[in-house]
């Protein structure tokens, strides 16, 4: 609970760190904060067409249904993926002025659930112009996003203190997100994996949080108790790991960025 | 409380050399296996111990690779010392590097809020204090120019602007004196002393003996990360003079 105050009292430095990076991000040019929109917009679309054709049959609403799992697969994806190399790149930072470190993971976490809500408005105006009428769960949308938010802060802070000291991650972890990809359920029906299979995709943290947000969004359901307790486990899981390793290796950080 | 501002035990900071080279599993796997992974310690600071007490300047002399920067760091809170205790009351502003965490990419306006909030203070107080920084970096007509057009020298005043802008109880200064134009740097002194004059405890790294010996009472030498010699400013630079010879 401690560390919950001490990044409160941080707040105002990780909103100038997420203020930088989008500056940063649209500088110079002409549409600037446009683009936040556009580009996924664009993108969903053009991706909504191609998988539309092979899936068509098997799901209803087939684009909300990728839309939903693409844009939670590309906030983890995204998120970690900076997070990794937060430290790393203020480096020269840290070396100089005293500032907790995992600051710099996490404001790439929050940069990156900005960039979500972009992503979020595409898919609104998705929906309203495919005429889709959201169910009434639908206004609940932000606990799934809570939550994967949570899991992948935790996931951030393990890679980014571990990838300072092991720059090898760095590349492993690319390919694991590819692979992850596949493994998350975003494009296809989950029926399509052989039973023996299934499992793979159904325990993948990053699907059970897709699961959640289309039960909400998609079929009109609150997600069952099970559902809850698996993706609640996943963030404390987590966390606790993520917090932990970090902690061991804080002081070894500044020796190694 | 005391009045004691900084207060040093024992402290050792120890750098494994071979860290630098290896950088992934699989060159450590190698190595471990051929067993090349030599732990070479190089010892930055041995067992220093010193004690500094509220509103004392007091220089830190030493040749390159004495440690002087490592004692200073391990002050600010950046580096952990490998063991022995480092103890200080009071806010500290180190100005280990000017525009440490500045980003290039960004204006001098913006670069000002986001290096407050790196050291700390709020955006309501960097909002109170904005004209005063801007007014002592004399950077007026260049404020929402990137600061990657900017040369060294101005990046250096922006930095020491909003570092010294709120009276610190312990200011560390490290070498920085040496950047900015002569006028700029008057402006520095000046400003230093006005903080001296207010209780500020300083401690600065200089080469130039000259400056020290203006601005400091005390003065510690370092030498191979060994303290040897502290006290009267006078006799710690002659020292150092003669170890020079």
């Amino acid at each position: 609970m401690k560390i919950l105050s001490e990044i409160y009292g941080y707040r105002e430095l990780l909103f100038e760190l997420v203020k930088r990076d989008l500056k940063i991000k649209y500088r110079r040019s002409s549409l600037g904060v446009i683009w936040s929109v556009l580009n996924p917009l664009l993108f969903m679309m053009i991706t909504t067409i191609i998988f539309s054709t092979m899936f068509k049959n098997q799901i209803e609403n087939f684009p909300i249904y990728f839309l939903s799992g693409q844009v939670m697969y590309a906030f983890f994806a995204e998120s970690t993926g900076m997070a990794q190399t937060g430290l790393i790149d203020n480096g020269s930072l840290i070396k100089k002025v005293y500032t907790p470190k995992y600051i710099f993971p996490l404001s790439k976490i929050c940069f990156s659930l900005v960039n979500m809500s972009f992503s979020l408005i595409a898919i609104l105006i998705i929906i309203f112009i495919m005429g889709y009428n959201l169910p009434v769960t639908a206004a609940l949308f932000f606990i799934p996003i809570i939550l994967i938010f949570i899991f992948s802060a935790g996931v951030g802070l393990l890679l980014s203190s571990l990838t300072v000291i092991y720059r090898d991650i760095l590349h492993i972890y690319g390919i694991f997100l590819s692979l992850l990809s596949f493994f998350s359920a975003t494009f296809y029906p989950i029926q399509i994996i052989p039973a023996s299979y299934r499992g793979l995709v159904e325990y993948n943290p990053v699907y059970v949080f897709i699961a959640y947000f289309r039960e909400l969004v998609l079929n009109g359901r609150l997600p069952d108790l099970q559902l809850n307790i698996v993706a609640v486990m996943y963030c404390l899981v987590s966390v606790v790991v993520g917090y932990k390793v970090f902690k061991k290796n804080e002081n070894k950080i500044v020796l190694y960025v | 409380m005391s009045n004691v501002a900084i207060k040093l035990e024992d402290v050792t900071m120890v750098f494994d050399l071979n860290k630098e080279n290896i950088s992934g599993f699989k060159e450590y796997i190698i190595k471990k296996i051929k067993r090349q992974i030599v732990t070479e310690k190089f010892h930055a600071l041995k067992q220093v111990s010193l004690t500094i007490p509220k509103g004392e300047v007091v220089g830190i002399l030493g040749f390159n690779g004495a440690g002087k920067s490592t004692l200073l760091k391990t002050i600010a809170g950046v580096l952990m010392p490998t063991s022995g205790r480092v103890e200080s009351h009071g806010k500290i502003a180190p100005l280990i590097e000017l525009g440490a965490g500045f980003d290039m990419e960004l204006t001098a306006r913006e670069n000002i809020y986001l290096n407050g909030a790196i050291l700390g203070y709020s955006r309501k107080f960097i909002e109170a204090k904005f004209d005063e920084i801007v007014d002592f970096a004399e950077i007026h007509e260049f404020l929402d120019v990137p600061l990657k057009n900017y040369s060294s020298g101005m990046v250096a005043r922006i930095g020491f602007s909003i570092a010294t802008v709120v009276k610190p109880d312990i200011l560390i200064v490290d070498e920085i004196l040496s950047v900015g134009d002569y006028k700029f740097q008057q402006k520095c002194e000046e400003r230093i002393k006005a903080m001296i004059s207010g209780e500020t405890t300083v401690i600065m790294v200089s080469h130039s003996i000259e400056q020290i010996r203006g601005m400091c009472r005390k003065a510690f030498l370092l030498d191979r990360g060994t303290l040897i010699a502290s006290g009267d400013v006078e006799e710690v630079c002659n020292q150092y003079m003669n170890l020079s010879n």
